[in-house]
């Protein structure tokens, strides 16, 4: 049998083909992170065109002139999460992309990058690949349909994540293509070859906040891990992290609306959930009303596009972000939206066969998230020093260090708590 | 901000992105007629992406998560039926087709379709001959009636009357109860409603909100969203089914949201003409069918995540459902839905 072409290296990036959130300056910076591992910059200066909320909250520091991204910055990224119990050197997940959705090699670089860089990586619904079970900062998922799930894996990593619900498709479950359950994926997640692989929508022993307590002690009983819950940001997105934290999870992961997926029904993906500028800064102050902020962690996801991103969602009150998106920019995607079809050009969610003609490299595809990840923490660093904070935890809920421009309606920054420039 | 929708800016609305999704419900483009698009990565929709056209665009529904669980839509029943002129009628989903000018082929093949899946028409051309044997799915303008004996009348769905005259709708309203036939009044989206509560008054069993009437002056949400709300305030409302009419009805969320702003059932025109294309009559009312069909999985996607079961009990006015997304918080007022964030 023929061995597959090993292939490395950036795919130009397609002509604008209608509206877009990943447009060419996102991604060409989201490259040259990946490339050099340093920072190139601190402000993003094409934020003023897009209609994202958070695009249009500005740190006081920018308006106040200057950018320069130079030097070792003085702040630290370090940062605790799960009530102490996890250390990371920056305050970035990687988001949970499943084996199946994504083809094996992004899976594995994510994971091997997480491990390189202290940071962590999800993992996603569909069992672990063998290559990812090596890895030590990940988290294994406990979803809907519960594919991949023994008592092996839930021990696996770091931490366990019940998948309530995620960022482009609230309140129904996870989609694999028939078309991408292929043999081996057949094998993980133990169902027919070419049948969809479509999750249940609810858990079918979690119709409650009472059953969501059980399950989150009776995953804790097993492994003695910490327990987090991933939902997306919807209305009462304030009540359920309520519900949450006082169940006893060591803490939320929130996708917001714009969030990737390797497939959804448009319609869904389109029309439900809140962006997570909003989700953020109501569950924050939500908590901390409650006193249930201490220690409970917020990682919040959904657009999360740069380092510049990254420290606004702290200082709106988020612990840490999920980066998922912007991961596979770094190892070569090229936003074609046809995850789903199972052809990826960048060979990063194609279709998994037993005798492929060309694979993405490994070495290379964790290279550049492990670069990504050290240039955007450089940024962020960077930004810390110019807004005049040393650590993450003196950034989280500084909404006084941000300012809105006129675009956003007063309505919007009384919930986010923050002021018109 | 938005400004009302007016007919000639109505062709903006079609996005290259919507005209793809409806002819790939239909089967006009791609393998998958009458299945609910499957897109990949995040979204590139109005309002944070795309430049948001009409108020809908600001509008997001809730996903149901923990402590309300979602219905899964692909294994448990939602129910799309609705009743319309107080169980007179009954929809197997909440779609109007409006026939007027559409050619004459694609009007035949719509009428078929709605008469096959048991959902409604209106017309208001001349000639009234073609729709010999499917007037059960048909609500006939009363100027299209003209001369119609009572014995044909009830042939069809409803009669629809004109909002002009006060006197023609009392008359028509008395003579559709004479022969127990549902009468609709055709109203503009007009910010004087009161026409409405007479009409209710007077017997009416329906209230067509148009936005394609000449005399509108409203957006098709905020006239909906009032007109349900006054009518609630004088005790009316299940009086009465409104239908929320225009022909930038674009899809299975835009259905979705007018009916959680106040609407019974939806009436559209161009969103069938941009899915089919062209074809024969047979193929015409295949792609016709598989786009109703397509906008029924969507809309019980839509409904499941949030939690629904059935439209007809639990959509039609559930503003909670909603949140705004940075729209001007006067319009938001008017529709009485909150903005995002706030429980």
């Amino acid at each position: 049998m023929a061995q597959p072409r090993v292939v490395e290296g950036y795919l130009p990036i397609p002509s604008k083909a209608g509206p877009e959130f990943w447009d060419r300056e996102r991604i060409e910076h989201i490259r040259s992170l990946a490339t050099s591992g340093r920072a190139r910059r601190l402000w993003d200066p094409n934020k003023g065109r897009s209609l994202r909320i958070l695009d249009h909250i500005l740190f006081k520091a920018e308006l106040e002139g200057g950018d320069g991204a130079e030097g070792e910055p003085e702040a630290s990224s370090e940062t605790q999460i799960a009530y102490g119990r996890i250390s990371l050197s920056s305050p970035l997940y990687l988001g949970d992309m499943s084996y199946g959705a994504l083809s094996g090699v992004p899976n594995i670089a994510l994971a091997r990058a997480a491990d390189e860089t202290g940071t962590i990586a999800g993992t996603g619904e569909g069992g672990l690949h063998p290559e990812v079970a090596k890895c030590r900062r990940i988290t294994v998922q406990w979803a809907s349909a519960r594919f991949g799930v023994d008592l092996k894996v839930l021990r696996t990593g770091l931490g366990i994540v019940i998948k309530i619900g995620q960022g482009a498709k609230p309140g129904i479950g996870g989609h694999l293509p028939g078309v991408k359950v292929t043999e081996p994926i057949s094998r993980t997640r133990r169902i027919p070859v070419g049948t969809d692989a479509i999750s249940p929508a609810p858990h079918h022993d979690i119709y409650s906040i009472e059953d969501l307590e059980q399950r989150i002690w009776a995953l804790k009983e097993a492994t003695g891990k910490p327990v987090f819950v991933k939902v997306a940001a919807t209305n009462y997105i304030r009540y359920i992290a309520s519900g949450v934290a006082r169940m006893g999870a060591d803490g939320i992961i929130i996708d917001g609306h714009g969030a990737g997926t390797g497939a959804a029904p448009q319609v869904v993906r389109d029309n439900i959930g809140l962006p997570i500028e909003i989700a953020t800064p109501a569950v924050d102050e939500t908590l901390r009303r409650e006193g249930l902020r201490d220690g409970f962690s917020v990682i919040v996801g959904g657009r999360v596009s740069s380092a510049e991103d990254t420290a606004k969602l702290i200082a709106l009150g988020a612990d840490a972000v999920s980066i998922g998106t912007a991961a596979l920019i770094a190892m070569g995607c090229i936003m074609v939206h046809k995850c789903h079809l199972g052809f990826c050009p960048a060979l990063i969610t194609n279709k998994i066969t037993s005798n492929p003609s060309k694979v993405l490299s490994v070495e290379w595809a964790t290279k550049t998230v492990v670069n990504l990840l050290r240039g955007w923490s450089h940024e962020l660093r960077l930004i810390m020093d110019r807004v005049g904070v040393k650590s993450i935890k003196e950034l989280r809920g500084r909404r006084d260090l941000l300012v809105a421009d006129d675009s956003i309606n007063q309505e919007v920054l009384e919930v986010m708590g923050v002021k018109r420039w | 901000m938005v400004s009302r929708v007016r007919q000639e800016e109505a062709r903006k609305v079609w996005s290259e992105r919507r005209i793809k999704h409806l002819q790939s419900l239909a089967g006009a483009t791609g393998k998958s007629p009458a299945e609910a698009v499957i897109e990949s990565m995040g979204a590139t929709s109005p309002p944070l992406v795309e430049e948001p056209k009409v108020i809908l665009d600001y509008i997001v529904s809730d996903g149901a998560q923990v402590t309300r669980p979602s219905i899964d839509p692909y294994r448990e029943p939602i129910e799309t039926h609705i009743h319309l002129f107080s169980g007179k009628v009954r929809l197997s989903m909440p779609f109007i087709a409006k026939l007027d000018d559409l050619d004459e082929g694609l009007g035949r093949a719509v009428l078929r379709a709605s008469y096959n899946l048991g959902t409604l028409t209106y017309y208001r051309g001349g000639g009234r001959g073609w729709l010999d044997g499917y007037e059960e799915a048909v609500l006939i303008d009363v100027d299209t009636a003209s001369g119609m004996g009572g014995e044909e009348a009830r042939r069809y769905a409803g009669l629809v009357v004109g909002h002009n005259s006060g006197e023609r709708i009392r008359f028509t309203a008395a003579f559709g109860r004479m022969l127990g036939i549902p009468v609709v009044l055709r109203h503009p989206t007009s910010r004087n409603l009161n026409q409405i509560i007479h009409a209710t008054l007077s017997g009416v069993s329906g209230i067509m909100l148009d936005e394609d009437m000449d005399e509108g002056e409203e957006d098709l949400e905020v006239s909906l969203s009032e007109a349900d709300t006054l009518l609630k305030e004088k005790g009316l409302r299940n009086r009465v089914s409104i239908i929320a009419s225009s022909r930038r009805v674009r899809g299975a969320d835009d259905i979705f949201k007018l009916m959680g702003l106040g609407a019974d059932a939806v009436c559209f025109r161009d969103m069938v003409q941009v899915a089919v294309g062209e074809g024969d009559l047979e193929t015409l009312q295949d792609r016709v069918e598989c786009l109703y069909l397509g906008l029924q999985k969507e809309v019980k996607l839509l409904a499941g995540a949030a939690g629904v079961s059935s439209l007809y009990t639990t959509l039609i006015g559930n503003r909670e459902l909603f949140r705004a997304i940075n729209l001007d918080p006067s319009i938001r007022k008017r529709l009485r839905i909150k903005p995002g964030g706030v429980g």
